[in-house]
């Protein structure tokens, strides 16, 4: 009976995260044109930001937690004491409750099935245990992974994040941790349906639940970090729209970035989807003073990475030997055709399976027939897609090893991901389909 | 044309869509319609009764199974009876993912061991049957902690091929890697229903083997006359070399004898 008490527990210090450091019912947000979601969804990427931050410092989680929880205990006092009652507004409770109701369900299934995938055995947990076990950054390298698991260097941001929310759950168990996973992918739909046209809640909800219903696996919450990447991509692709569609979007640009740093910090792939948002955000209308100062934080954000890496004699190759220009010049052409020929089966087939995938390019097939002028305001998705399709390509085609198990070991957990940033296209489309002047 | 496109996205958001006009009841009942299809999809209520009825270690020994085939059950089991002073070493089926995420202790990663868990343990000499995969060629996959194959034993009815000399060879693969062994094994038949033939083959030693081949290069007659072929292995592991700490079925934990 007290997982009920713990599950309780924990959603509220989740929802926590989304409450501070901004006033999600502040009136100087609204002449921004915010909702208080996007506010929530602001606070809970700059909390995570904060959080990773702190996950490169030499502190261990049990130094921190107690201090962490006070200060947003205090912080939330200070900030909501004179409006606590509008955490009873109807339209907010209706919206929260859903997203219990809903995260209660799937946390069940996720403590009941309780199994790891390889990667997640060979990898993930063994990095999510030092966290756990009071390790800190820089002892990642400390200890020979080859023996027991993968000694393959990948970043830590999401093992961290695992680790610290078992530590803060009542029972200290794994699966609190990874309850987060759930959260963050709960909420980070909840967000996008608020970009509807639909103005009813109850509507709103229900394409919550189908977007749910469609998109969830416990596969994908067995520890893997593929998880995180969909949510992190749910949430930017509304900051990209609001940047290509709207005249202030001087917050989605700062969320974008926060997300952008979160992504890099997450899987290795993540250096990548980030330099796509870049390339999505350089052919938006925004100014180019702005395009510039974001691709300069980008670079800045990937140095700082970098410098991280090599401060603690971290490999900056996830896996070495994967890719090498020996190789890869070396290449004939027999063995590049097989590969498109293997890369083009298996991305077919995995999209195929793929329910969402589906739905979003039928969708974004749909808008490009629907939008006629105004198709430059939604060119963002094309650009992801084209540019996601040219690296599956390039990451399949070129490794030193066979890319027939390499593709249908990874490449499914790639489109699950990816995936995340195209759903908006649906709601776009339904956007314009409901809109009846169009 | 920013103009025009704020006015259109204004549009959007004002306009009053023929779905925002359904019922209030109508939306309620599609939302509880939908919540009761993801309630039944994710199978709630079963996991929701079993969650709170049985505890973690219960619900892991359901998806892995207490001492086969991965013996994650057993090692929490060991671990929350023993409360190792160490990591010790695993043995396992290394076919499935390393379990050592399963006790790993990072505090205690720089405290040697001698102590040695063994999951899915065959014993110190196991036999593994072949199945037939071609004219002349037998064929087992998936071997593991093998320190030598000691003998191979041919099943059938070879009463008219007694004397009669035939050679095969063994190839194994582990891992892309194929070492070619052909022609190494002569023997003579005699018209027993069970020819064993002691041999010595230790190139195979801490390979885990994805298949091991068997193949005839000569006297086909035999070859059609086999119903069965068994290849006997030495473990690398002996037991009885070690303490024995606790045992379920074919899982231990051991300790070496000083």
């Amino acid at each position: 009976m007290f997982e009920l008490v713990n599950i309780l527990f924990i959603f509220v210090t989740f929802l926590f995260l989304t409450c501070v450091p901004f006033n999600i019912f502040a009136d100087n947000f609204n002449t921004l044109q915010s909702n208080f979601f996007k506010i929530k969804s602001l606070n809970l990427i700059i909390n995570l930001n904060f959080l990773l931050l702190i996950s490169l410092l030499p502190i261990t989680i049990s130094q921190i937690k107690s201090y962490i929880l006070i200060f947003y205990f205090v912080f939330f006092i200070l900030i909501y004491w004179k409006k606590i009652f509008n955490f009873l507004n109807r339209d907010y409770l209706f919206k929260i409750i859903t997203l219990f109701v809903i995260f209660f369900i799937l946390a069940f299934n996720i403590m009941y099935n309780l199994e790891f995938k390889w990667h997640t055995q060979i990898y993930d947990y063994l990095r999510y245990l030092v966290f756990f076990q009071d390790g800190v950054y820089s002892e990642l390298n400390s200890y020979n992974w080859g023996k027991i698991g993968s000694a393959h260097f990948h970043p830590h941001f999401g093992q961290y994040l695992w680790a610290f929310f078992s530590r803060i759950s009542l029972l200290n168990n794994e699966i609190y941790g990874r309850l987060f996973h759930l959260f963050l992918y709960c909420f980070s739909l909840l967000f996008l349906v608020q970009q509807s046209v639909l103005t009813k809640t109850t509507i709103r909800l229900i394409f919550f639940i189908a977007l749910v219903l469609l998109t969830y696996d416990y596969d994908f919450f067995s520890g893997t970090q593929e998880i995180l990447i969909f949510s992190f991509l749910v949430l930017v692709s509304v900051n990209i729209f609001n940047i290509y569609n709207k005249q202030k979007y001087l917050l989605d640009l700062c969320s974008c970035l926060l997300i952008l740093n979160l992504l890099i910090w997450t899987k290795s792939e993540g250096f990548i989807y980030g330099f796509i948002l870049i390339l999505a955000i350089f052919f938006s209308p925004i100014l180019k003073k702005d395009k510039f100062i974001v691709l300069s934080i980008y670079l800045a954000l990937n140095l700082f990475k970098y410098i991280i890496f090599e401060l603690n004699e971290f490999s900056s190759v996830a896996r070495p030997g994967l890719y090498t220009i020996d190789y890869i010049l070396n290449m004939d052409l027999g063995l590049i055709l097989l590969r498109i020929k293997q890369i083009i089966f298996w991305l077919i087939y995995y999209l195929s399976v793929n329910e969402i995938w589906i739905i979003c390019l039928i969708s974004m097939m749909l808008l490009i027939f629907k939008l006629k002028n105004s198709f430059l305001n939604y060119k963002f998705l094309y650009i992801f897609l084209f540019v996601n399709i040219l690296f599956i390509f390039a990451s399949y085609m070129f490794p030193t090893i066979d890319t027939g198990n390499y593709i249908r070991a990874t490449l499914n957990r790639e489109i699950f991901s990816t995936s995340g940033f195209f759903i908006i296209a649906i709601i776009i489309y339904t956007n314009l389909l409901l809109d009846k002047e169009y | 044309m920013n103009h025009n496109k704020h006015e259109y996205i204004e549009k959007i958001k004002t306009n009053e869509s023929i779905v925002n006009n359904l019922g209030d009841k109508f939306q309620i009942f599609i939302l509880l319609f939908l919540l009761v299809i993801f309630i039944h999809s994710t199978n709630f209520f079963q996991n929701f009764a079993k969650v709170l009825k049985s505890n973690d270690a219960k619900r892991i020994e359901v998806v892995y199974g207490f001492c086969s085939p991965k013996g994650v059950g057993y090692i929490n089991y060991l671990k929350k009876k023993y409360r190792f002073q160490s990591n010790p070493n695993l043995l396992h089926n290394p076919f499935y993912p390393r379990l050592n995420w399963t006790f790993f202790d990072f505090n205690k990663r720089n405290i040697s061991t001698n102590e040695l868990i063994l999951v899915g343990y065959q014993g110190h000499e196991f036999k593994k049957t072949f199945a037939q995969s071609g004219n002349n060629q037998f064929k087992v996959k998936k071997i593991y902690n093998v320190k030598k194959i000691i003998g191979v034993e041919f099943l059938g009815e070879f009463t008219n091929l007694e004397n009669n000399k035939v050679s095969f060879g063994l190839k194994f693969s582990n891992k892309g890697k194929t070492i070619d062994k052909r022609g190494t094994f002569d023997v003579t038949i005699s018209d027993k229903a069970i020819n064993y033939f002691s041999v010595d083959f230790d190139d195979i030693q801490n390979e885990d083997i994805n298949y091991l081949q068997l193949n005839f290069l000569s006297n086909q007659k035999f070859v059609d006359k086999i119903n069965n072929v068994n290849v006997y292995f030495e473990n690398k592991i002996d037991v009885s070399n070690y303490q024995i700490i606790d045992n379920f079925e074919n899982c231990y934990y051991l300790k070496k004898n000083v």
